[in-house]
């Protein structure tokens, strides 16, 4: 049960400022994420994973190269994506009631106002706030207005669902429940993940695949399977001693460390 | 805030009792500063008479009819040249110069283009309050954040529907600042033009008074003005409290 298309990213370079103040920040970065996969894109702070998100998400556009989405070139937001940015605080709009912000990327598209509204508590629902539909979000916790600007992406019912560092200011509880909130909706949903994020361990533990993007420009380093399966739990998942050996793996290549490839570690 | 609220009463007290004193002490002749007991008895008959009445409504209606066209104006198009950078640029120069004329000074040549009528006083209401509600627009529509600019790019929000529910909602706050001002202008305005023109209304009722040699009434019509401001002004925190509820309490009231 899976929609829409492959993402592809194909030999893409971002720079900003101009002339001798041209600072690279991505250098010819080349992949892609097939329909219903999850892939985390983890990496330094400074690396550029928001840039590379914002590529996919159509708000940015690189300075050479480019971003597909099957056969279409993005350089513009597209209907089948939704974007959960990082400043989830800032991305609600905070004079629109908790439901009426999750409903109204619907409204753009000229769903009925009963409709939405339906729809939007569902998705509440989903994320588990299913009475705070009348607040305000100033009235919620980080946390609840992190899972409210989740549900909106849901409600927008795009087959792609981006998401920039979208647990980093939650605690640690939350961030748990987050996660395997993710998880959950792409079983059920059958949607496209990407996850860009600086937590190795979630980074393992909620991709499919773990994108590792490092060096000054940066790079595509490596390139991970993570043979974990769909179903995973915080618990068990964690204490899996491939689960340990994927994250030092990963950590390795982010500090530029060399390490035996372990047998366990399916390595693409 | 009871307490408040008693502080603030005796001051006004205190300012009735001044005015008495002086008034009593004859410092200023009683044609120049009658006494408040005077003046309450003139406000008295006067909100008896249709005269009365209908000089507010003279008043009233000029300053509404302005305001409101200035509303209508105003806001829209301070929202769009708050949006587009182009129309704001293209149009800086002409609203430094217009937002700078005293539309007082201009009254001779409305005058003469527009007769002595109540358009004329409207028009004039309507030049005065434009300038603050539309550059209050013009900021507030700037103030929308780049992250909530981002999110609705993202999510494809159309044109229009963002003017309308995420750049308009984002300006109330500053909108509300002009707002406020215009409308106490507008009374203002109104009042000024009646005093300077032969225009029925309040301003032209203290004139007549005072040239009548009723001073009481005068300044029971000068109170009547006072009141309307004050009116006013309450009408609009209300409405800013209606519309603003969105805000955190800690925000409210900040702009």
């Amino acid at each position: 049960m899976t929609r829409g298309s492959t993402l592809y990213v194909e030999d893409l370079c971002m720079s900003f400022g101009q002339g001798p103040q041209e600072h690279r920040v991505l250098d010819g970065l080349t992949l892609s994420v097939r329909p219903g996969e999850s892939v985390c894109l983890v990496g330094p702070s400074g690396a550029g994973k928001t840039t590379l998100l914002r590529c996919l998400a159509g708000l940015t556009r690189p300075t050479s190269g480019g971003v597909r989405y099957g056969e279409q070139a993005l350089t513009e937001p597209h209907t089948d994506i939704a974007v959960v940015s990082q400043d989830y605080r800032g991305s609600l709009l905070p004079w629109l009631r908790v439901w009426d912000n999750v409903a109204f990327p619907l409204q753009g598209r000229g769903v009925k106002k009963a409709v939405r509204k339906r729809r939007a508590l569902e998705c509440l629902e989903a994320v588990g706030l299913s009475d705070v539909g009348d607040k305000y979000p100033w009235q919620l916790s980080g946390g609840m207005q992190q899972r409210v600007a989740i549900a909106r992406g849901l409600a927008y019912d795009a087959p792609v669902l981006l998401m920039d560092e979208p647990f980093g200011s939650v605690d640690a509880q939350s961030r748990f429940d987050l996660e395997d909130l993710t998880l959950q909706l792409r079983r059920q949903l059958g949607i496209t993940v990407v996850v860009v994020t600086h937590d190795i361990d979630e980074a393992v533990y909620l991709g499919d695949r773990v994108i590792v993007l490092g060096g000054k420009p940066t790079v595509v380093l490596d390139n991970l399977t993570i043979p974990l399966g769909t179903d995973r739990d915080q618990l068990t998942t964690r204490a899996d001693p491939r689960f340990a050996e994927l994250r030092t793996r990963v950590l390795a290549l982010i500090r530029g460390e060399r390490v035996p490839a372990g047998p366990e570690a399916a390595h693409r | 805030m009871a307490k408040v609220r008693l502080l603030q009463l005796g001051a006004v007290v205190a300012v009735l009792l001044l005015w008495a004193l002086i008034a009593a002490v004859g410092v200023v002749s009683s044609t120049a500063l009658p006494g408040p007991g005077a003046v309450a008895g003139a406000l008295g008959d006067l909100l008896g008479s249709g005269t009365f009445w209908q000089a507010v409504g003279e008043t009233l209606r000029g300053a509404v009819t302005g305001l409101l066209v200035a509303i209508a104006v105003g806001i829209p198009v301070g929202l769009l040249t708050g949006v587009y950078a182009a129309a704001e640029e293209s149009s800086r120069l002409l609203m430094e110069v217009l937002r700078s004329f005293p539309v007082i000074a201009l009254l001779p040549v409305f005058l003469l283009v527009l007769g002595s009528t109540p358009g004329m006083k409207a028009t004039v209401v309507f030049i005065a309050c434009v300038f603050p509600v539309l550059l209050q627009a013009q900021y507030g529509a700037r103030s929308v954040s780049q992250a909530v600019l981002e999110t609705v790019h993202g999510y494809r929000i159309p044109r229009l529907l963002r003017l309308r529910r995420v750049v308009l909602p984002a300006a109330v706050p500053s909108i509300m600042t002009g707002l406020r001002l215009a409308a106490t202008t507008s009374v203002l305005v109104s009042i000024g033009v009646e005093v300077l023109t032969t225009l029925p209304g309040i301003g032209h009722m203290i004139m007549d008074s005072q040239q009548g040699g009723a001073s009481a009434r005068a300044y029971a019509y000068i109170l009547t003005a006072g009141a309307i401001g004050y009116t006013i002004t309450l009408l609009a925190q209300f409405a800013e409290h209606r519309l603003l509820r969105w805000r955190p309490p800690a925000q409210a009231g900040k702009e």
